[in-house]
C-alpha cells in the first residue's frame, strides 16, 4: 500500500491558509520574543580529584556553549530560529572537546481556526512520551526535535488530530532514518447535568509512530547480524511501529492516568542477551530483534490538605532509537517517565536511577499532608527492580516543613537509598550502595529584602567489605550558606566534604592513604528583570547527573563557571 | 463523529507499512587478499566491557588466520590496575597512542587499519560497537595488497638486545611519503581483568594478549620513503633493549614485533599493510 505523503499535504494546507489570513495580518502588529543562554567554563586542572586529561584541562582552558533564540508571531504566523555555538565545549561528551556553530533550530508555523501547520524543527509529545517525545534538555545536550512538518486539525472543541513526518535532529545535521506519527486526542465530560460540570471526565488519546530505517543504517545492522552464528541471526526489518493508548480519568479530586504502549519487533542491542561464540561458549551482549511494551499508571488524589500519588510501571524491550547502533542518550525517540523522586539537594540527589529501557518494574507512592498553615509533611517511597526481580533502586524519603510567621522556615527529613551501582554505572563487583541521608534547610528573613538560607546534609554510606573501604566515595558532609538581597543579588558558599573516604576516593600518592578532600563552591548571582548572571568557583566530585530519569556520568570538575541567561 | 472516523482512517493510512521485502543476510566471507590488517584495540584492566572486545578480536583472529595483526592499547582511560594486579600495562607510549586515535567515545573501541569508514563522523576512525569489528575486517580484507613487509629479528640473550630489520617492498606504485610504525607487544600475561560486562566480576587469571609494551617509531611513524615503486625494497633497522624479566613479565618468548606502513602522505592512517614477528 502506498503511503500518503504528509509533506505534500502540509504544503497544500500552508498555501491555502496563507491566502485566507492576509487581511487579519494587517490588524495584528505581532510580537517579537527571544532568549539567550550561555555557560562558560574556565578549567583548572586538578589531577587529584580526576579533573584532568581532557583537552580543556591540558591546554584549551576554556570551553563554552551558547544559544540565542529569536521568535516572531503575528496573525497566527509563528517563525523562530536558534543559533547554537559550542566553543571547546565538554557538554556533548564530558571527556572531549566539541567546537561547532550554526543554526541549531528553525521553524515556521501558521494557525487558523481549524489548522496548525508547522515546518522545521518541531518539539512534540504523545501521551507521557512513552512512544514519542521530541524535546530539549540543555543540561544533557538533548535536542531531538523532529526536522519535518506537522499538521494539526481541530476537529471540534474537544477533539483534535495531528500528523507529522520527518527526521530526528542530530546537532547541526539529522539522522537518516525517517519517522512519521499520528495522534488523536480528545476530552469527554461524562458529568450529568444534575452534578454540574467537570466532575467526571475523560481525556483519551491514541498515538502511533512509524520509523523507517535508511539503507545505510540497515547495512550497518546487516554487517553485524551476518557475523553471528545461525542461532543468533535474525532478519531485520526496515519499518518499526509503535502505538500507545492513554487516558486521564478525573472523578472529583481523583485523577487516574493510564497508558499502554507497544512496539513491533525491531533490532536493538541487548547487553544481557547471550551470544554464541565460534568456540561454543556464550557471552552477554548482542543485537536482537524483539517487540516491546510499556504499561504505566498513575493514580492521584488531592483534597482537604492531603495529596496522594501512586504510580506503577512495567517496561520490557522498549529501547526505541532512530538507529539501533546509537548508545546512551543518542537518538532516543521516546521518553519513559522516571519512577523515583526528583531530588534537588546535593547529597539526596547523588544516587539517582536512570530509567531502564529493556527491563524494569517500578512502583512509587507519594503522600503529602498539610496539617495547618505552618506545618506540612510528606513521604515518598519508590522501588525499582528488573523483570527478574533483581533490586535496582529503593528510596524512602521523608520531609517536614514548618513555617513560622513568615520570618523563618525550616525544612528537614531523612532519605534512605539502595542503589544498584553495578547496573546503573557499570561498576563491576560492587555491592548495592546503601545510604542514609538526614538533611535540614533553614531560611531566615533578616528584613523585607534580605534573607539567609542554610543547608546541612550528611550522607552515610555502607561498607564495601570485599574492598575493605566504605562504598563508592564514602561518607559526605555538605553545608551551604546563601545570603540574598532581593531582588538582584544572591551569594552562596558551600562545601562538600568527603569526611570518611571510600573505595573510589583519591589516594595520597606518597602515603597511599585515602584522602578526605573538600569540594568547595562559591556562587554569585545577579538578577535584573529577565536577565540572570552567575559566576561560580566550583570543585565538584564525579557523579551522576539526571534530568527526568535520563542520566549520564559526569566527571569531576575544577574551575570557574560563568552563566548568563536573558529573555526578552 | 464522522471527523473522528476520518482521523482514524488517516492514522491507519499513515502508519500502514503492509509487508516489506525481507532483508537478505549474506554469509560472512573470510577469503581475503594477501594484505594484512591492523586492529588497535583500546582496552583496559578496569574496563568491565573490554573482555567483550577481546572476544571479538579472538573471533576475528580465528576467522582470518594470518590476515590480521592485533595490538592491545592499555592507555590511561579505565586502565588502572586492580588492587590485586601484578602488572601495570599502562605506559607513556600506550597513552600517546590512545590520545592519537581520538576521538572515541569509550572502551572497548577499536580501529581497523585506522580506516575512516564512510559512516563514521569526519575525523573519526574508532569503532565503539564491538559487533561491527568483524564485518569491518571483512570489508578491509578485500583490499588488494600494495606492499609487503618482512620482519627479521636477531636477539642476544645476554644483553637482551634485539636487532629488528624491517624490509618493505613495493607491489604497486605508491606515491607520497610512506611512514613506518614499529610496536613491541607481549602476550600470555595472566593477571586480573574487570569482566563485569560479561557478568563475571573480576577474572583473576585473565590472559592478556597483544599488550603494547613499547613503541620504537615516532607516534606518527618514521619516514620510510617518498615514493615506492614496484619491487623497490626499503630496509629500516631498529634496535631494542628489552627490560629485565620481572615477575613473569618481559618474557622473550611472549614478545612480538608489529610493523605497519600508513598510506602515502598520511601520518595517522589508513594502514596499507601490517606484519607480525616474534622477537626471539
Amino acid at each position: 500500500m502506498k503511503l500518503i505523503n504528509p509533506i505534500l499535504v502540509a504544503l497544500v494546507f500552508l498555501l491555502f491558509s496563507t491566502q485566507i489570513v492576509s487581511q487579519e495580518a494587517q490588524q495584528d502588529k505581532g510580537s517579537f520574543t527571544g532568549g539567550f543562554q550561555n555557560s562558560s567554563n574556565f578549567f583548572i586542572r586538578d589531577s587529584l580529584i580526576g579533573a584532568f586529561d581532557i583537552p580543556q584541562y591540558d591546554y584549551q582552558h576554556f570551553g563554552a556553549q551558547s544559544w540565542l533564540d529569536l521568535g516572531y508571531t503575528r496573525s497566527g504566523f509563528d517563525i523562530g530560529v536558534r543559533f547554537d555555538v559550542f566553543n571547546n565545549s565538554n557538554l556533548r561528551n564530558p571527556n572531549q572537546s566539541y567546537t561547532a556553530n550554526g543554526i541549531g533550530r528553525w521553524h515556521i508555523g501558521k494557525s487558523t481556526d481549524k489548522f496548525d501547520i508547522r515546518a522545521g524543527y518541531i518539539y512534540d509529545q504523545i501521551g507521557s512520551g512513552i512512544i514519542y517525545r521530541a524535546y530539549e534538555e540543555r543540561a544533557l545536550l538533548i535536542d531531538n526535535a523532529l526536522k519535518g512538518v506537522r499538521l494539526t486539525y481541530k476537529i471540534n472543541d474537544n477533539w483534535n488530530a495531528r500528523v507529522f513526518a520527518g527526521q530526528q535532529r542530530n546537532l547541526f545535521t539529522n539522522y537518516e532514518p525517517n519517522m512519521r506519527g499520528a495522534v488523536l486526542e480528545g476530552y469527554v465530560d461524562l458529568t450529568s447535568e444534575k452534578e454540574g460540570s467537570k466532575l467526571f471526565t475523560l481525556a483519551p488519546g491514541i498515538g502511533l509512530i512509524g520509523k523507517t530505517l535508511d539503507d545505510g543504517t540497515m547495512a550497518s545492522i546487516v554487517d553485524i547480524v551476518k557475523t553471528y552464528l545461525d542461532e543468533d541471526r535474525f532478519k531485520p526489518t526496515h519499518n518499526t511501529y509503535s502505538g500507545s493508548f492513554y487516558n486521564t480519568l478525573t472523578f472529583g479530586p481523583i485523577s487516574f492516568y493510564t497508558e499502554a504502549a507497544i512496539k513491533t519487533a525491531e533490532a536493538f542491542n541487548d547487553p544481557l542477551a547471550l551470544k554464541t561464540n565460534r568456540d561454543g561458549t556464550t557471552s552477554p551482549g548482542k543485537m536482537v530483534r524483539e517487540a516491546g511494551s510499556v504499561y504505566y499508571g498513575s493514580l492521584s488524589y488531592a483534597g482537604n490538605g492531603l495529596g496522594v500519588t501512586l504510580e506503577a510501571k512495567r517496561t520490557e524491550n522498549f529501547e526505541f532509537r532512530v538507529d539501533p547502533n546509537l548508545q546512551l542518550i543518542e537518538g532516543l525517540i521516546n521518553f519513559i517517565p522516571p519512577m523515583n523522586r526528583q531530588n534537588t539537594y546535593r547529597l539526596t540527589a547523588r544516587y539517582s536511577p536512570a530509567t531502564q529501557l529493556l527491563s524494569e518494574q517500578a512502583y512509587q507512592a507519594d503522600v503529602k499532608y498539610r496539617w495547618n498553615k505552618k506545618l506540612t509533611t510528606s513521604a515518598n517511597f519508590s522501588y525499582i527492580t528488573d523483570l527478574d526481580g533483581n533490586k535496582l533502586f529503593q528510596e524512602t524519603y521523608t520531609e517536614i516543613i514548618y513555617k513560622h510567621n513568615r520570618k523563618w522556615q525550616i525544612k528537614g527529613g531523612l532519605q534512605l537509598v539502595d542503589y544498584n551501582q553495578e547496573v546503573y554505572e557499570q561498576k563491576t563487583g560492587v555491592p548495592i550502595v546503601e545510604t542514609v541521608t538526614p538533611y535540614v534547610d533553614f531560611l531566615y528573613k533578616l528584613s523585607r529584602k534580605k534573607s539567609i538560607r542554610t543547608e546541612f546534609q550528611f550522607l552515610a554510606i555502607g561498607d564495601d567489605e570485599k574492598a575493605g573501604f566504605k562504598q563508592d566515595y564514602g561518607d559526605w558532609l555538605f553545608g551551604l550558606v546563601e545570603f540574598s538581597i532581593a531582588p538582584h543579588w544572591s551569594f552562596g558558599v558551600s562545601d562538600m566534604y568527603n569526611i570518611t573516604p571510600g573505595k573510589l576516593s583519591p589516594t595520597d600518592p606518597d602515603s597511599g592513604e585515602k584522602l578526605a578532600l573538600h569540594y568547595p563552591r562559591i556562587d554569585i548571582y545577579y538578577t535584573y528583570k529577565a536577565n540572570r548572571f552567575s559566576l561560580s568557583y566550583i570543585k565538584q566530585v564525579e557523579g551522576i547527573v539526571c534530568n527526568g530519569g535520563i542520566c549520564r556520568l559526569e566527571p569531576a570538575f575544577s574551575g570557574f563557571n560563568f552563566t548568563a541567561s536573558s529573555s526578552f | 463523529m464522522k471527523y473522528q472516523f476520518l482521523a482514524l482512517i488517516t492514522i491507519v493510512l499513515l502508519m500502514s507499512g503492509c509487508t516489506e521485502t525481507m532483508v537478505v543476510i549474506p554469509e560472512l566471507t573470510n577469503e581475503c587478499t594477501e594484505k594484512v590488517i591492523l586492529i588497535e584495540e583500546l582496552t583496559g584492566v578496569s574496563c568491565p566491557n573490554c573482555p567483550k572486545g577481546t572476544e571479538a578480536v579472538d573471533d576475528i583472529l580465528a576467522l582470518f588466520p594470518g590476515s590480521v595483526v592485533v595490538v592491545g592499547i592499555h592507555g590511561d582511560f579505565l586502565s588502572e590496575p586492580k588492587s590485586d594486579s601484578k602488572y601495570d600495562f599502562r605506559s607513556e607510549q600506550a597513552k600517546a597512542v590512545e590520545d592519537f586515535l581520538k576521538p572515541w567515545l569509550g572502551k572497548p573501541t577499536a580501529t581497523v587499519d585506522r580506516f575512516p569508514f564512510p559512516d563514521l563522523p569526519e575525523g573519526d576512525i574508532s569503532l565503539i560497537n564491538t559487533s561491527q569489528w568483524l564485518s569491518r575486517v571483512e570489508q578491509r580484507c578485500q583490499t588488494p595488497q600494495s606492499l609487503d613487509i618482512q620482519i627479521g629479528t636477531d636477539y642476544d640473550e645476554e644483553t637482551r638486545q634485539a636487532t629488528i630489520t624491517v624490509t618493505t617492498t613495493g607491489m604497486v606504485p605508491l606515491e607520497g611519503e610512506l611512514r613506518m610504525n614499529l610496536f613491541i607487544t607481549e602476550s600470555h600475561l595472566i593477571d586480573p581483568q574487570d569482566a563485569g560486562g560479561l557478568g563475571q566480576g573480576i577474572i583473576a587469571d585473565y590472559e592478556h594478549n597483544h599488550v603494547l609494551k613499547d613503541m620504537l617509531s615516532e607516534l606518527t611513524g618514521d619516514f620510510l620513503v617518498s615514493d615506492l615503486s614496484i619491487n623497490q625494497e626499503v630496509v629500516k633497522t631498529y634496535t631494542y633493549e628489552m627490560p629485565a624479566e620481572n615477575n613473569g613479565e618481559w618474557l622473550i618468548e611472549n614478545m612480538e614485533v608489529v610493523a605497519f606502513v600508513t598510506e602515502g602522505g598520511q601520518t595517522r592512517g589508513p594502514v596499507l599493510h601490517a606484519a607480525l614477528a616474534h622477537l626471539d
